[in-house]
C-alpha cells in the first residue's frame, strides 16, 4: 500500500514533523502551497533521512518566488505529475 | 491630520491564506486617511518580501505588486526581522531593497514607539 502524502503547510508549524513521522518506505511526498517552503534550505535537511521520494509543485514554487532556492535533491513536478503520482499510489493523505 | 501611529506585523506566508491580504488592505486604508503606517515582516511573513513572485501561476494577485504600490500611498516604512531571515536561510540582499533589516532590540523598540500594533 503506497501512499501519496501531500503537505500544504509551512515548515514553521508542526505539520511537517508529523507528516515525516508517518512516511513509510515506498510512499511519496508532494509539497504544495505553503509546503513548498520546506523544499528550501535550511528546512530541507528534514528530508535527508526520509525513505520517500519528495516532490515539489512547480506552480506553487514559482508563485512564491522560491524556484531558485529549491534543493536540487527534490524533484519538481507539475499538475500532470501530481495526477500521475496520485494515480500510481493506492491512497492520498493530505497534511493541512 | 496626524493620527495614532500604526504598526502592522506580517507573520504569515503570502498565499496560503488571506490574512496578509487583509493586512495590506488595512495599510492602504489607513494611509488613505493619512494615518502613519509602518510594516514589519517577521516569522513566515518574511517570505512576502521575495522578488520574482509569479502569482499568476496560482491565479492570484502577486504580493510583490502590492508592495511596489505602497510608496504611492506614502507607506514607506518597511522593516524585516533579521532573526526570521536567518532561520530561513535568507539574506537582506535577496529581498526587496526598500526593506530595512532590524535586530531583536530594534524590533522591540519599533513595537514600543507605535501607538497600535496589529498582527496579521
Amino acid at each position: 500500500m503506497a501512499t501519496l502524502h501531500t503537505l500544504n503547510q509551512s515548515p514553521s508549524g508542526s505539520t511537517l514533523a508529523s507528516c515525516l513521522r508517518c512516511l513509510a518506505p515506498g510512499d511519496s511526498l508532494l509539497l504544495l502551497e505553503d509546503g513548498v517552503y520546506a523544499a528550501c534550505s535550511p528546512h530541507v535537511s528534514a528530508f535527508k533521512e526520509s525513505p520517500c521520494a519528495v516532490y515539489v509543485l512547480q506552480a506553487d514554487a514559482e508563485a512564491r518566488g522560491v524556484t531558485g532556492r529549491l534543493d536540487p535533491a527534490i524533484e519538481t513536478t507539475d499538475y500532470r505529475g501530481f495526477v500521475e503520482l496520485a494515480a500510481a499510489c493506492d491512497s492520498v493523505q493530505s497534511w493541512y | 491630520m496626524s493620527g495614532k501611529s500604526l504598526l502592522l506585523v506580517f507573520r504569515r506566508a503570502p498565499y496560503g491564506r488571506s490574512l496578509s491580504r487583509a493586512g495590506y488592505d488595512l495599510a492602504l486604508a489607513a494611509a488613505a486617511f493619512e494615518q502613519p503606517v509602518s510594516l514589519l515582516f517577521m516569522d513566515d511573513g518574511v517570505w512576502q518580501l521575495l522578488p520574482e513572485q509569479h502569482a499568476d501561476q496560482i491565479n492570484t494577485k502577486s504580493v510583490a505588486s502590492t508592495l511596489a504600490s505602497l510608496p504611492l500611498y506614502d507607506v514607506e516604512n518597511l522593516y524585516v526581522d533579521m532573526q526570521s531571515l536567518d532561520a530561513r536561510g535568507l539574506a537582506p540582499v535577496e529581498l526587496r531593497k526598500e526593506v530595512v533589516p532590524l535586530d531583536a532590540t530594534a524590533v522591540q523598540a519599533l513595537m514600543h514607539e507605535h501607538h497600535q500594533v496589529l498582527v496579521f
